[in-house]
């Protein structure tokens, strides 16, 4: 195939924009764990979207950034309102601070989205990648391929 | 200069017409085609047949005719599609099929086959889950398939090139695929610098005499440019605009220019399969780009009303400047789609089916001016002489011919740019002929010191053979054949890679 399959990846925006801070009376937590992490060098940048719209191309309510010093790493984010997020994150293996494309836009770093949902031509659509978090403590995991 | 084919012309249709028939293939004309009794499908089916998964393990071709030369030893390697259906259904392009690559061995006498599949991530998912997942060329693909890049649809199938010692299975839109030059084992994609990890990386990559080898990377408006020592690495990589997203198969390289055909098949909107979103705008003619080797920012452009090509054979200039081109034309763009999957269910296929090209001359003057110079003769994969890549020289082989009933080619030419004559020879009706490279013989000096070696499809005796040919006699027919004892599939382009 020879077009340009172009940016896509959502990363750009992930690492560009203020997380929002939540609510700190709404007591939901999310542990957040990342498996398959390869290279163990540099770091996971994580952002978490709450609602479609956010995740669509709006700010995160959190980002993280988590060194990439084991196979599987966490991240917690406290005081999340309950409701229905959605996770991109990439694999910054050179930790400088991009998802680093080849020169036609395709990430040459891997990049994951919640429930280990897949993007064509671009992120995972929020349909697929949404998931609730509810009140109390919650976990989701997402494996790098 | 005068055009070689006005005067030759008479001369060179009747050299076409006295082609043919040595004693190994003076069968009686044919009549219909042969049936495959096993399947019931015409006997050509045999080269759009799904291959064993398991590949072909090596096994000695048997000797028909004539004696190995001898100097004549290394391995001739070919790709194409090879994977066709799963269960009921059927691939949608012949183009789309997973890539094999088949290898010839040649040496002290003998011959022998062997072939496997590239294991590509498309493959080992498909096969895993046996079904069609991925879209291509003229293929749809599983509703929502995920995709990252290009690499997800990588069939591997189009091309194969030993450099450096290493060899690799080329498509056109993704990465190339080494493999082990022996067992045929993938080793997986080709990371020609980590800053362009999943770049294409087209399956005609253009190589100098002295070992230097260049490549695009076509992925729209903008085109990358490779330049690959004769030791593997990667001297530089340029990008250059050649102002439209246009469908490009092949292009073009002189020894210090490279020329990018852009023909109007333009990309108007992004998706798959491919065939699907590509117009042919004949009011955009074709566009020209010629790029300097030394500084890829130097370009200039000719133009030319539009035509369509998929292959040229090679580039050189003269002394005023003037870039001659040999290419196959065609009028507007063929095998898009239709006949396509025709060919993987067995037919029917009818001989207008097979579309006829041009082999021309493009001429581009130093001032743009663009002469093209039409031979009248039919063909496809027009390969030269490697000696003589980029530089001036007098030989194109190709296949061509087409017959009623059956795809394919038929017939071996050698056109002699020089005399503006051709010399041919016709493998007849029971034999699809594949393409036909030029190979330098160790001690030759000349150009003409080469053999023709290629692979035809006995659709008769349901069995793949080689034939070498000297080059200097291609009319006399094969001064050497080997026929493997079983068919595998059709493919499109080889290399042959000297031990």
């Amino acid at each position: 195939m020879r077009s340009s399959f172009l940016l896509a990846t959502a990363a750009a925006a992930l690492i560009s924009v203020a997380p929002t801070p939540a609510q700190a009376e709404e007591a939901s937590s999310l542990t957040l764990t990342i498996a398959a992490v390869e290279p163990l060098s540099g770091n996971l940048q994580i952002a978490l979207f709450k609602g479609g719209e956010a995740y669509e191309g709006g700010a995160p309510v959190a980002a993280h950034s988590v060194a990439a010093n084991a196979a599987n790493v966490s991240a917690t984010f406290e005081g999340l309102a309950p409701g229905d997020y959605g996770v991109k994150l990439y694999h910054d293996v050179n930790g400088n601070g991009e998802l680093d494309t080849n020169p036609f836009g395709i990430p040459i770093e891997p990049f994951a989205f919640s429930n280990d949902a897949q993007g064509r031509f671009g992120p995972a659509k929020w349909d697929a990648a949404a998931f609730a978090i509810t009140p109390g403590e919650n976990s989701h995991t997402i494996t790098l391929q | 200069m005068t055009d070689p084919f006005a005067p030759n012309r008479r001369q060179l249709i009747q050299t076409l017409g006295l082609a043919g028939a040595t004693a190994a293939f003076s069968a009686a004309p044919a009549r219909g085609v042969p049936i495959a009794e096993a399947t019931g499908t015409p006997g050509w089916h045999a080269g759009y047949r799904t291959a064993p998964a398991a590949g072909f393990p090596e096994a000695s071709m048997t000797p028909v005719s004539g004696r190995l030369p001898e100097g004549l030893t290394g391995a001739f390697f070919r790709n194409g599609p090879a994977q066709f259906t799963y269960g009921d259904t059927v691939a949608g392009h012949w183009f789309d099929g997973d890539g094999m690559v088949q290898r010839i061995w040649l040496g002290d006498g003998k011959a022998s086959h062997s072939g496997q599949f590239v294991q590509t991530r498309k493959r080992v998912r498909e096969q895993a889950e046996d079904r069609f997942i991925y879209p291509g060329f003229g293929s749809a693909g599983a509703a929502n398939v995920a995709l990252s890049g290009p690499d997800d649809t990588n069939a591997a199938n189009t091309s194969v090139i030993v450099h450096a010692g290493k060899l690799y299975a080329l498509w056109e839109g993704g990465s190339a695929y080494e493999l082990d030059p022996v067992t045929l084992e993938t080793k997986g994609p080709k990371v020609w610098r980590e800053d362009l990890t999943g770049m294409p990386f087209l399956a005609h990559p253009k190589r100098e005499p002295d070992g230097r080898l260049w490549n695009l990377a076509v992925g729209g408006r903008t085109v990358g440019i490779y330049r690959i020592g004769a030791a593997g690495d990667l001297e530089r990589f340029d990008m250059v605009d050649i102002g439209a997203a246009a469908y490009i198969h092949d292009w073009a390289m002189t020894d210090r220019h490279l020329v990018i055909l852009v023909q109007p098949w333009l990309r108007t909107s992004f998706g798959l399969p491919i065939v699907d979103h590509l117009e042919w705008a004949p009011d955009e003619g074709l566009r020209i780009l010629i790029v300097d080797k030394d500084d890829p920012t130097r370009t200039r452009w000719a133009e030319t009303p539009a035509r369509f090509f998929y292959h040229t054979g090679a580039a050189w200039e003269d002394a005023s400047g003037a870039i001659h081109i040999d290419i196959a034309l065609y009028d507007k763009p063929e095998l898009a789609s239709g006949a396509a999957t025709d060919l993987i269910r067995g037919g029917p296929v009818t001989r207008s089916d097979t579309p006829v090209s041009n082999l021309s001359r493009l001429v581009i003057a130093p001032n743009g001016d663009v002469r093209v110079e039409e031979t009248g003769i039919d063909g496809e994969f027009p390969t030269v002489h490697p000696g003589f890549h980029g530089l001036a020289r007098r030989y194109t082989a190709l296949v061509g011919g087409n017959l009623e009933g059956r795809p394919g080619a038929h017939r071996l030419s050698v056109v002699d740019w020089q005399t503006g004559r051709a010399s041919s020879f016709d493998y007849g009706n029971t034999r699809i002929a594949e393409e036909h490279l030029i190979v330098a013989k160790p001690t030759g000096r000349t150009e003409a010191d080469a053999w023709v070696i290629g692979t035809a499809l006995n659709t008769a005796r349901q069995c793949h053979e080689v034939h070498v040919f000297d080059l200097a006699g291609v009319a006399d027919g094969p001064i050497a054949s080997f026929a493997a004892d079983y068919p595998w599939p059709l493919g499109f382009h080889g290399t042959f890679s000297p031990a």
